[in-house]
């Protein structure tokens, strides 16, 4: 069987007050965050931990790499990764190079991103895929076993 | 990029000397200019833009990718330039287009606006409005971000080294769109143009 994936997310953003505010906001909620100001980092970041990540938020225009570009590459390493746009452009010019890129994308935010959305929408996505579930019932297994074994 | 020797590449200048440099310049230059991220490129084009409008008499077509033309805007509005943009939009002295707009057909198939009749005619309309020239700034990740890098170098060197009109062109590139061509690419790119500029 394969093992559970984390629920973290990578954030990719060039401009890092957007990374680091979308950062600070998903780890209030719980989740791991992890901010990247380079696509090529994240990149790298990602192939390394990908059995950490569930989900990945990236900006569309970044210099060297696309956040488009960026998924694509994200997708070849885990299919399995839910991919959130950021974009300070128009949707339909987004959704345009999504559909010839061919790259499958959960949810387009357009800049300024309302905060409240997109942590609804992230959680939303995660619910889907169960890790949150999986998470708590393994804690709930590891306390149990944590008092058994104060007990005993 | 670094490892090209060339004559024609001139490292580390500062972002105001290069728009003091380049505002200098005669017309019919067709320069390379490379910076390493957006408050590099929002200094350079915020004094070279406004000396050219308010100095040098000139129209100024600029077409961002990295950053909206609102966001140009507000840049232009403040900080180094605080010059009147709405003011020279509505005169038409200042021209600020989103890069994929002012390269690709917006129609099915999003082709190369491959051809600089455009540039040509502006340079015409330049002379009937009565200013002296005309100044094009175009971000060129917008052909990377198409995953268009063949066509971006053909595109490049379809274009003249030197116009024979009031015109300076300049092709803007952020260091990391830059470093991916090939060494060969980029050796032509810079070959072609009359120089690089990295700031």
């Amino acid at each position: 069987m394969a093992s559970p994936r984390n629920n973290g997310i990578l954030i990719v953003d060039d401009q890092r007050d957007i990374a680091d505010l979308v950062k600070i906001l998903l780890e209030r909620e719980g989740y791991n965050a992890y901010a990247f100001y380079d696509p090529f980092m994240a990149l790298d970041h990602f192939r390394e931990n990908f059995k950490n990540f569930a989900l990945v938020i990236a900006d569309v225009r970044m210099p060297g790499m696309s956040g488009i570009e960026l998924v694509s590459k994200i997708k070849e390493i885990e299919q399995e990764t839910i991919a959130i746009l950021i974009s300070a452009v128009e949707r339909d010019t987004v959704e345009k190079e999504i559909k010839r890129c061919n790259v499958e994308i959960a949810e387009i935010f357009q800049k300024p991103i309302l905060l409240k959305k997109l942590r609804l929408c992230v959680d939303e996505h995660i619910k889907k895929t169960g890790i949150e579930e999986k998470e708590e019932e393994e804690t709930k297994k590891s306390g149990l076993t944590s008092i058994n074994g104060e007990t005993n | 990029m670094f490892g090209i020797n060339s004559g024609r590449l001139i490292k580390n200048i500062h972002a105001e000397e290069a728009a003091v440099k380049l505002s200098a310049e005669k017309y019919g230059i067709h320069y390379i200019i490379i910076y390493p991220d957006l408050p590099t490129l929002r200094e350079f084009y915020s004094f070279y833009i406004k000396n050219q409008i308010e100095h040098n008499k000139e129209i100024v077509l600029f077409s961002p990718f990295y950053e909206t033309t609102d966001n140009v805007r507000q840049t232009l509005s403040g900080g180094h330039a605080a010059i009147k943009v709405s003011k020279y939009e509505e005169e038409k002295t200042l021209l600020i287009t989103d890069a994929l707009n002012q390269y690709f057909q917006k129609a099915e198939g999003e082709g190369i606006k491959n051809d600089w009749s455009f540039e040509k005619r502006m340079a015409e309309y330049v002379k009937k409005q009565g200013k002296n020239g005309l100044s094009v700034l175009g971000d060129m990740g917008v052909f990377q971000y198409k995953n268009k890098i063949k066509e971006l170098v053909d595109y490049e060197l379809s274009l003249p080294t030197k116009y024979d009109t009031d015109l300076k062109g300049f092709c803007i590139y952020n260091e990391k769109d830059f470093d991916r061509f090939a060494e060969e690419q980029k050796r032509k790119l810079i070959e072609h143009h009359g120089m690089a500029i990295i700031i």
